[in-house]
C-alpha cells in the first residue's frame, strides 16, 4: 500500500505522541513546580518588619540609605533608570486589600519597607537562563553579576518589582571618594536586587537594614530555630505578607 | 611575450609579499622584540598565597574558585597559607598587596591584550580619582 503524505505525518505525530507525549504531559502537569519548596530542614532566612514600630518616624530612611550605602546603589534622577534594593511605600499599596476606604486609623497612609522577599518559591529563580540567580541553602534568592546576562526575564517573573536594571554604567552616578570599597558596584546591563545582606549573612552579621533601624523594627533571622529573632517578632503578632497568593512563598512579614 | 609576463607576474608577487610581511622583515632586520611585562612587586611583602610561578601561570583559576565559594557557595572561610590568612577576595586580598593595578595586573594583561572584566565591578583600592 502506498503511503500518503497525510498517513505519514499521522502515523509520525502518534509515534511521536507514544514515546514523547508523556515525558512533556508530566513536566507540565508536574506538581514539582507548584509545591513551595519551603527549605524546612534547614535554614531558612527570613525577615519580619514591625510596621508600627516603622511608622513612628515617616521621614525617617536610615534603613534605605545604609542599604544603598553599603552597596553602591547609585542614586540616578531618572525615575525610569532607577536602581532600588529598598524602598517605603503605603501599607495599601504594598499589600491592597488590607485596608480599605473607611478603615482609617494610624495604619491609612504609614509607609513601611519593601525589599525583595526572598521567596521560597521564587519565579525569578525559574526563568534565569544563566543561573545567574538561584535559591541558596539557606533561602536567600542570590544574584551572581558574573553570570547575569541582561535579559531581564527575572524582572518580568518577579510580582513584586523587587528587581531593578542598570541601563547605563552605574559609576557615573556613584561617587568614588564616598564610595563602600569593599563592596562592588555593577555594571551596565546586569539585573541587582536585594540580597539579604548575603556577604554579611555569611558572617554571622544581620542585614544593613535591620542593624540601621533605630526602632528596632527590622527582625532577622532563621524561621526554622525556635529562639531566633525573627521567630519571637513573629510569635503572637498578626503578620502578612505579600501576594503570598501566588505561590511565591515570601520570606519577608509584615507585622500590623 | 609570455616569459616577460611570468617576470611581470613574479615582481608583483615579490612586491606585494615585501609590503604585506613588512612588519615582520621590519623588526627581524632591526632586532625588535617584544619586551617582557614587569609587573611591580608589592614592597615588604614575600609571599603570596600559591609560588609565584603558579600564581603567574593560574591566577585566574585561583580567582575563579575564590568567587564559586565566595558568591555561589557562600563559602567565605578564609584562606590559611603559611601561617597567614587570606580572604577569599580580590579587593579584600589580592589587592590589599598588590596594591597598584596599573603597576601590578595591567603591566601583563596590556602586553598579552587582555582585558579582564574584573574591574568593570570590583573597585581599586588605590584610585581615588574619577572613574575611568
Amino acid at each position: 500500500m502506498e503511503m500518503t503524505r497525510l498517513d505519514f505525518l499521522k502515523k509520525a505525530w502518534r509515534t511521536g505522541l507514544v514515546l514523547f507525549g508523556g515525558a512533556s504531559f508530566k513536566v507540565i502537569s508536574g506538581s514539582a513546580l507548584l509545591a513551595a519548596d519551603g527549605n524546612t530542614a534547614g535554614k531558612r532566612m527570613a525577615m519580619a518588619i514591625d510596621v508600627r514600630a516603622c511608622m513612628k518616624d515617616s521621614s525617617c530612611a536610615k534603613c534605605i540609605d545604609a542599604c544603598h550605602k553599603g552597596h553602591n546603589v547609585p542614586a540616578i534622577p531618572d525615575a525610569k533608570q532607577a536602581v532600588i534594593w529598598i524602598w517605603k511605600d503605603t501599607i495599601d499599596r504594598a499589600m491592597p486589600g488590607v485596608l480599605n476606604e473607611y478603615s482609617g486609623g494610624e495604619l491609612h497612609g504609614a509607609k513601611t519597607p519593601i525589599l525583595c522577599n526572598q521567596c521560597g518559591n521564587p519565579p525569578c529563580v525559574r526563568v534565569c537562563p544563566t543561573g545567574a540567580t538561584w535559591k541558596r541553602e539557606d533561602g536567600i534568592v542570590m544574584m551572581d553579576q558574573h553570570r547575569c546576562i541582561g535579559c531581564r526575564y527575572c524582572m518580568a517573573a518577579c510580582p513584586y518589582g523587587s528587581r531593578s536594571f542598570n541601563w547605563s554604567d552605574p559609576r557615573k552616578h556613584l561617587d568614588r571618594k564616598s564610595i563602600t570599597r569593599d563592596y562592588p558596584t555593577r555594571t551596565k546591563g546586569t539585573v541587582e536586587k536585594c540580597e539579604f545582606c548575603a556577604e554579611r549573612v555569611d558572617r554571622g552579621l544581620e542585614p544593613l537594614c535591620a542593624a540601621a533601624c533605630a526602632e528596632k523594627a527590622i527582625s532577622f533571622g532563621d524561621l526554622n530555630a525556635a529562639g531566633s529573632a525573627v521567630r519571637k517578632a513573629l510569635a503572637g503578632r498578626i503578620a502578612l505578607r505579600r501576594k503570598p497568593e501566588l505561590g511565591t512563598d515570601p520570606s519577608v512579614y509584615y507585622l500590623l | 611575450m609570455a616569459a616577460s609576463r611570468i617576470v611581470k607576474t613574479g615582481a608583483a608577487l615579490a612586491l606585494a609579499a615585501a609590503i604585506l610581511g613588512a612588519p615582520f622583515w621590519w623588526s627581524a632586520l632591526r632586532g625588535m622584540k617584544q619586551k617582557a611585562p614587569s609587573p611591580e612587586k608589592p614592597v615588604g611583602e614575600k609571599e603570596c598565597v600559591l609560588p609565584a610561578a603558579e600564581m603567574r601561570a593560574n591566577h585566574m583559576t585561583l580567582l575563579f574558585q575564590w568567587r564559586d565559594d565566595a558568591v555561589r557557595k557562600g563559602d567565605r572561610t578564609p584562606v590559611a597559607i603559611g601561617g597567614k590568612k587570606y580572604e577569599k577576595s580580590l579587593t579584600g586580598s589580592c589587592l590589599k598587596c598588590h596594591n597598584k593595578k596599573e603597576d601590578f595586573c595591567d603591566r601583563c594583561h596590556d602586553t598579552l591584550a587582555s582585558a579582564p572584566a574584573c574591574f568593570d565591578c570590583h573597585i581599586i583600592t588605590s584610585e581615588r580619582g574619577p572613574w575611568k
